[in-house]
C-alpha cells in the first residue's frame, strides 16, 4: 500500500527542550490512525512539521511523497484541524465555509449544509462571538466536508458535550466508509475512538513509544492478580507495563508475546486474568515515566 | 451500539463471534447473505477495516464464502461446523476453568459430577 | 493559482477591513470637514490634512493584515508564497481603489471650486500641481508604500516575535538617532530642504519607489520562513 506519511529520524527542539525526539513512522494511505499521548507529548508539534506549518529541526519528512514546505500539490491534500485554530476577526461561519469551499479540491458544499445543521450552527454569527463548542464544531465541519485524502484531527472536541462528539464519530465514519482517506485523530478521550482506529502510535515525551495494529494491540496486553509471589513467577522474561501491589496480592499488566498462551499460562497458575482496555494499556504505557514537562509550541 | 463491542479484547473477534451466533440462533441460515463490512462499521462503529478482518476470519475458516461483486455468505455446513468450534471453545473456557476452580476449593471430580446434575435438576 | 484566488477571497470575505472601515474614515473625515467649511464660510482658503487619515489607515491595514490572516490562511494549508501574493494583490488592489477614489474626489473638488465653500480636502497646490497622470502615480506610490511599509513590519512580527519587535525597534531608534545626529554634524540640513524644494512631489514619489521593492522582498523573505 502507497504511503501517506514517511517520517525519517525526526527532530524538533526548542533551545534545549525536544519537542520531538528521532521519531520514524510511516502512515499508509486510507486508514485511521490514532496518535494518542498526554498532553504536551509531542502530539501537536508532530502534526505541524507534516502539514509544513513548523519546521523540523533535522530528519526528512515526506507526506504523498515530497516535502510538503511549500508544495500546492501536496498541501491541497491536507485538511489540518487544530484546537488552536485562529480566525480573522470579522470573520462569520458563513465567511469560513466559503473560503474552504475555494481553497479545498474535494468540498462537498451539500455535505458541509448537512453538517451544519447537524451540529446546529448559526451561519451569519461572528467566529468571535462563538461558544468553545461551536467553535470546536466549525472546525469538524471544515474537516470532513474538505474530504482532504489527509485529514488531520487535533483534539477537534474541545467544549463539545458527550452527544455532539457521538455525532462527530458517527458522521466521520459514514463518510469515511464512501470516501475513504486517511485519517489521524490526535485525542487524549481514548476510549471514545478506540474502536475506529485502525492503526495507533503513541507518543511521550516527544518520543514515539508504540506504532502497532490497533487490532493486535487490543489483544495483547492483559492484567493477572494473584499471590504476590505466584505474580512474580509468572512475570520472569515478560513486559511488564504496570504492577500494582495490594495486600499480599499483586496485580500486573503484560503484553503478551503470543496471544492465548501467556493467558493459558496464567490461568494454570492460578491467576486470574482480565482485560485491559487500550485506555489503560496507554494510561499505563504513558505514566509514572514522565518527567518534567517542558513547554511546547502552541 | 457500543456496548455491544467489550473493551480488552480484539474486535475483529467480536464481529466473528456475533456472525456465528447469529448462525448458531438460526437468524442467518446458510446460503444467507451476511451484511457488508461497512454495515458492520456503521452498525457497531467501528473501523470497516476491522470488520473486514473480522468476517475473513470465517472465510478462512469456511464459514462463509464470498460471492463476486455479490457479498459474503453462509456456507453449507456452516452450522455445524460453528457448533463443533464452539463446543471445542466451551470445553476450553468453562469446563477446564471449572475444574480448576473445584480443584482449589477441594471439590472432588464426583462432587463435581453431582453438582452438575444438580444443576441440571434445577433448570 | 488556485490558492492565490483563495487568499484574494480569503481577504475580500473581511470586507469591514478592507472597505467598510477605510471608507468610514476617508467620509466621515470628509463630511466633519465639509460641515466646519460651511459654517465657517468666507473668504479665506480652508485647507485640511483630514486625508492623511485614509493614508496611515493603509499603514495601518498593512501593518493588522499578517497578524490577523497568515495563521488562518496556513491553518488552512495555503502555501506561503500564495498568502504573500495574494495579500500583495490586496494591497496593490485597495491602493489602486483609494487612489483613484482621491483622484476623482480632487478633480471634482477643482471643478467645483472646494464644493462651493473653497474647502481643501482632496486638492492641494505642490501635491497636485503636475499632470494628472502624474498625481494619481503620486498617490498610487504613496498608498503602495505605506501598505507595504506596514506589511513588512507584521511580517517582521510574525517572523520573529515580540522579542524580534522589541530589537528590531531598538535598533531603528539607534540608526535612526545616528543618522540625524550625522546630519546635524555635517551640517546638511539645508541641502536636504532645498532638495526636497527644488523637486516636484511626483519627483519625490519616485524616489519611494526602490523602498517599497524592498519591503516587498523583505516580507517575502521572512513570510517564507515564518512558522504558525
Amino acid at each position: 500500500m502507497k504511503n501517506v506519511i514517511e517520517v525519517t529520524q525526526l527532530n524538533k527542539s526548542y533551545g534545549k527542550f525536544n519537542a520531538i525526539h528521532d521519531t520514524s513512522f510511516t502512515m499508509q494511505a486510507n486508514k485511521i490512525y490514532g496518535l494518542l499521548g498526554r498532553n504536551g507529548a509531542g502530539k501537536t508539534t508532530l502534526m505541524k512539521m507534516i502539514t509544513a506549518q513548523i519546521f523540523p529541526t533535522s530528519g526528512d519528512l515526506k507526506v504523498f511523497g515530497d516535502n510538503p514546505y511549500e508544495n500546492a500539490n501536496i498541501l491541497s491534500k491536507i485538511c489540518f484541524i487544530k484546537e488552536s485554530q485562529k480566525y480573522p476577526d470579522h470573520y462569520s461561519i458563513l465567511d469560513v465555509l466559503e473560503v474552504s469551499k475555494s481553497i479545498f479540491p474535494n468540498w462537498d458544499v451539500n455535505f458541509s449544509r448537512l453538517l451544519i445543521e447537524d451540529f446546529k450552527l448559526p451561519l451569519k454569527r461572528k467566529i468571535k462571538k462563538l461558544s468553545r463548542g461551536m467553535l470546536s464544531a466549525v472546525g469538524i465541519v471544515i474537516g470532513l466536508a474538505s474530504r482532504a485524502p489527509l485529514t488531520i484531527f487535533d483534539e477537534p472536541y474541545l467544549g463539545l458535550d458527550a452527544v455532539s462528539r457521538g455525532l462527530f464519530y458517527d458522521r466521520l465514519m459514514e463518510d469515511y466508509v464512501e470516501h475513504p482517506r486517511t485519517v489521524i485523530l490526535s485525542t487524549h478521550l481514548i476510549d471514545e475512538v478506540s474502536n475506529l482506529l485502525e492503526h495507533i502510535l503513541v507518543i511521550d515525551n516527544g518520543k514515539l513509544i508504540l506504532d502497532q495494529d490497533a487490532e493486535e494491540l487490543r489483544g495483547k496486553a492483559f492484567t493477572v492478580t494473584g499471590q504476590t509471589s505466584k505474580v512474580e513467577a509468572f512475570l520472569i522474561g515478560k513486559e511488564t507495563v504496570y504492577r500494582e501491589p495490594f495486600g499480599g496480592l499483586l496485580s500486573a499488566t503484560v503484553m503478551c508475546s503470543q496471544h492465548g498462551t501467556d493467558q493459558k499460562q496464567a490461568a494454570a497458575s492460578g491467576l486470574e486474568i482480565s482485560p485491559v482496555s487500550l485506555q489503560q494499556l496507554i494510561v499505563h504505557l504513558t505514566s509514572g515515566k514522565s518527567e518534567q514537562k517542558g513547554a511546547i509550541a502552541e | 451500539m457500543k456496548n455491544l463491542i467489550d473493551d480488552g479484547r480484539p474486535i475483529f473477534v467480536q464481529i466473528a463471534e456475533r456472525i456465528e451466533d447469529d448462525i448458531i440462533e438460526g437468524g442467518l441460515p446458510e446460503e444467507a447473505q451476511v451484511p457488508s463490512t461497512n454495515q458492520f462499521a456503521a452498525f457497531y462503529k467501528i473501523n470497516p477495516a476491522t470488520a473486514a478482518k473480522g468476517v475473513n476470519l470465517l472465510v478462512d475458516e469456511g464459514i462463509l464464502y464470498k460471492k463476486r461483486g455479490i457479498g459474503m455468505f453462509v456456507a453449507e455446513g456452516a452450522r455445524v461446523k460453528v457448533i463443533e468450534k464452539r463446543k471445542e471453545l466451551f470445553f476450553e473456557q468453562y469446563v477446564i476453568t471449572m475444574i480448576r476452580e473445584a480443584e482449589k476449593l477441594g471439590i472432588t471430580t464426583n462432587q463435581l459430577t453431582d453438582m452438575i446434575q444438580r444443576g441440571d435438576n434445577k433448570r | 493559482m488556485n490558492n492565490i484566488t483563495g487568499v484574494l477571497k480569503l481577504h475580500y470575505r473581511d470586507k469591514w477591513s478592507w472597505i467598510y472601515i477605510p471608507a468610514i474614515i476617508l467620509f466621515s473625515s470628509f463630511a466633519v470637514n465639509l460641515i466646519v467649511s460651511f459654517l465657517f464660510m468666507n473668504q479665506e482658503d480652508m485647507y485640511t490634512g483630514g486625508i492623511t487619515s485614509i493614508v496611515i489607515y493603509v499603514f495601518v491595514a498593512g501593518i493588522m493584515v499578517v497578524g490577523k490572516t497568515f495563521s488562518f490562511a496556513i491553518g488552512m494549508s495555503i502555501r506561503r508564497i500564495d498568502y504573500y501574493i495574494g495579500t500583495a494583490i490586496i494591497g496593490i488592489i485597495s491602493s489602486a481603489l483609494f487612489t483613484s477614489l482621491i483622484f476623482l474626489f480632487a478633480q471634482l473638488e477643482k471643478v467645483t471650486d472646494g464644493w462651493g465653500t473653497k474647502l481643501h480636502f482632496f486638492h492641494f497646490s505642490y501635491i497636485n500641481d503636475g499632470a494628472l497622470i502624474e498625481q494619481f502615480t503620486l498617490y498610487l506610490i504613496l498608498f503602495l508604500n505605506m501598505f507595504f511599509l506596514g506589511f513588512i513590519i507584521s511580517s517582521f512580527a510574525r517572523r520573529f516575535g515580540y522579542k524580534g519587535m522589541f530589537i528590531g525597534a531598538l535598533v531603528t531608534l539607534l540608526l535612526g538617532s545616528l543618522a540625524i545626529f550625522l546630519l546635524h554634524h555635517f551640517e546638511v540640513w539645508g541641502s536636504i530642504f532645498s532638495w526636497f524644494a527644488n523637486h516636484t512631489a511626483v519627483q519625490i514619489a519616485y524616489w519611494l519607489v526602490p523602498l517599497t521593492l524592498l519591503y516587498l522582498l523583505g516580507s517575502y523573505r521572512m513570510l517564507r520562513r515564518a512558522v504558525v
